[in-house]
């Protein structure tokens, strides 16, 4: 693959200095956290619902505006133009209903279409030939690409999800929670899909989960997240028992709560 | 019964009740505005009269004033007026070789008293006057106001629809590049919407004169007060999942709300559209009233006249035409959306 960016070998896919983010009214989201993820390595961030996970994702995408903190894709600071650099997969999909699952793919495109073009939905070619591989590569055929999304199931919309994310030729994927809402055997296919299109782009995936054994099957390298710090971070044969029960540790309010009920 | 372990937390709970004192009091103090208004409003007065009709619609009295107000005018309605009739000399450049299609010329002889000025005595002569008789040329005429007044309406919504749908973006809170634009845009829709056709149109009577172009314009303000408050509040009230996907991707205001926002709401514009066309015919025959063009001017202008049984057409017309309206566009509604 001809990619520009591939020519600094040395710069990591995503580097991450010091990210805080802390809501307003709120406890602290993320606590100075420091990673970096390497150019094709597959990485799940495992963590409880709160712990920061989406926080995280949504910071490397500027959804959410950190507090302080630097944040460099492929060595270069993140800026609006450097989102094109990264595709994202959403928990509740992102895709707009109504849409065709190949519209909905050269959306991902939207970023470098000429605004007239957005407005008659007229894609240029070469995108609109893009959409139809990747729709073909995530295991979609012709009818489902001209379907509304709305007529899609749950797997196949996360299929459309992926081949979006895909479109602008990332080099780094972000996944917040992709299989949340599918059932395990979909989930796995899913996983299994994400992590093989990514390989075959040498492009790095940050996915967050809960699912333990789905981020032990696939992950490269997983980081434990916990009330907003990192507190794993290695292969996944070394998340053993102890790592996991401090990953999911129960918070103080938890046990308290269930002794006053009982 | 099973025990269920109670705690002394929980019976202390007080839930929140439905209704209380304050309810009633609230109930009390609005029947007291209530009677006062009625009141104010005569329905005394209302009342009576209602009854005076219903006693002597059923013959236990002579006449009631209901009555008599109505009775006259609905008995010169019917039969409504179907044909037109116009004596000749009336008509210029009548040409009798050349007539209107389906009309023909009937010669009534009439007998005319005249004084006469040498003998100071009312001599009666027999006239012959000729008329043009179109036998459904005033329905036809009536028929071809209903066309105006739809073309207004058609006119007024089509151009509002242009203009809210970028009046929307600006008004609706999350993609409105700035407060004060924000501001501007929602007070200025308000100001729309908060002046009725009626009104404007008489106002605009005065600037551009009698006709459609005044009441193409009035319905035309209202109606964009109205869609670009609606289409707002869909744009805000979309869901935002496919609009952050879309950001998250780098995408601009304008494309999000075009690939992720627009066909979200389609279906709701699609409605509201449809409700303004309905609304719009349905009040283009009113503003005519203030001579803003359409059937209404001409339904003043008979009513003026005390031509009821052409008032009587007209009407029936206009009822014939809003059923077939709702008819037809409840079903594309059903259809669309």
């Amino acid at each position: 693959m001809t990619d520009p960016l591939a020519s600094a070998p040395a710069a990591p896919a995503l580097d991450l200095k010091g990210l805080t983010k802390s809501y307003r009214n709120g406890p602290t989201a993320l606590d100075h956290i420091s990673l970096t993820v390497d150019q094709g390595c597959f990485c799940v961030v495992l963590g409880s619902s709160g712990s920061g996970k989406s926080t995280l994702l949504k910071c490397i995408t500027g959804l959410v505006t950190p507090c302080s903190g630097e944040i460099r894709v492929n060595g270069t600071p993140m800026t609006r133009k450097t989102l094109r650099t990264i595709g994202m997969v959403h928990q509740d999909f992102g895709l707009t209903e109504r849409l065709t699952s190949a519209q909905n793919v050269m959306a991902g495109a939207a970023s470098i279409t000429p605004s007239w073009r957005i407005m008659l939905q007229a894609y240029p070619l070469p995108v609109q030939r893009k959409a139809c591989q990747l729709l073909a590569r995530v295991g979609l055929t012709e009818a489902h690409a001209n379907r509304r999304v709305k007529a899609l199931s749950g797997g196949q919309k996360q299929r459309v999800g992926i081949a979006r994310a895909l479109i602008t030729d990332p080099s780094l994927i972000l996944a917040d929670e992709p299989v949340a809402s599918l059932d395990p055997r979909t989930s796995a296919e899913i996983m299994q899909l994400l992590k093989d299109a990514a390989r075959e782009r040498n492009a790095a995936v940050l996915c967050s989960l809960h699912q333990i054994d789905l981020a032990r099957a696939f992950a490269d390298r997983i980081i434990g997240l916990q009330g907003g710090h990192i507190i794993f971070d290695g292969p996944p044969e070394e998340l053993d028992h102890a790592a996991l029960s401090t990953i999911f540790k129960a918070d103080e309010t938890g046990p308290r709560l269930k002794f006053a009920v009982a | 019964m099973t025990d269920i372990p109670t705690s002394s937390a929980a019976q202390a709970w007080r839930l929140k009740q439905p209704y209380g004192w304050r309810t009633l009091l609230v109930l009390a103090a609005l029947f007291v505005f209530a009677a006062v208004s009625a009141e104010r409003m005569q329905f005394d007065r209302m009342l009576n009269q209602i009854g005076d009709f219903a006693f002597a619609s059923v013959g236990l009295k002579e006449d009631s004033q209901i009555g008599r107000g109505m009775g006259g005018v609905f008995q010169d309605m019917f039969p409504i007026a179907i044909a037109e009739r116009r004596p000749v000399e009336l008509i210029e450049h009548f040409d009798e070789t050349n007539l209107p299609l389906f009309s023909h010329v009937e010669t009534v002889r009439v007998d005319q008293s005249s004084l006469d000025p040498d003998t100071l005595q009312m001599n009666t002569i027999t006239v012959e006057k000729a008329y043009l008789v179109e036998p459904v040329g005033y329905l036809v005429y009536v028929l071809g106001k209903m066309v105006e007044t739809i073309e207004i309406a058609a006119w007024a919504s089509l151009i509002a629809i242009l203009f809210s749908l970028p009046l929307a973006w600006l008004c609706a809170g999350n993609y409105s590049p700035h407060p004060i634009v924000y501001g501007a845009a929602r007070s200025l829709v308000s100001f729309f919407r908060a002046v009725p056709e009626l009104i404007s149109a008489l106002f605009l009577v005065l600037a551009f004169g009698f006709g459609p172009i005044a009441g193409i314009l009035a319905l035309t303000l209202h109606s964009i007060g109205f869609l670009a408050k609606f289409y707002a509040e869909d744009i805000e009230s979309a869901d935002t999942g496919p609009q952050e996907a879309l950001k998250a991707a780098g995408a601009n205001d304008f494309t999000i709300l075009r690939l992720a926002v627009l066909p979200q709401v389609l279906p709701s514009y699609t409605g509201l559209s449809f409700y303004i066309l309905d609304r719009n015919i349905r009040m283009a025959t009113v503003i005519g009233l203030v001579g803003a063009g359409g059937i209404g001017q001409e339904l003043k202008g008979r009513f003026d006249m005390f031509q009821y049984d052409r008032v009587g057409t007209i009407l029936l017309v206009i009822f014939l035409t809003v059923m077939a309206l709702d008819l037809i566009s409840a079903r594309f509604r059903r259809d669309i959306v």
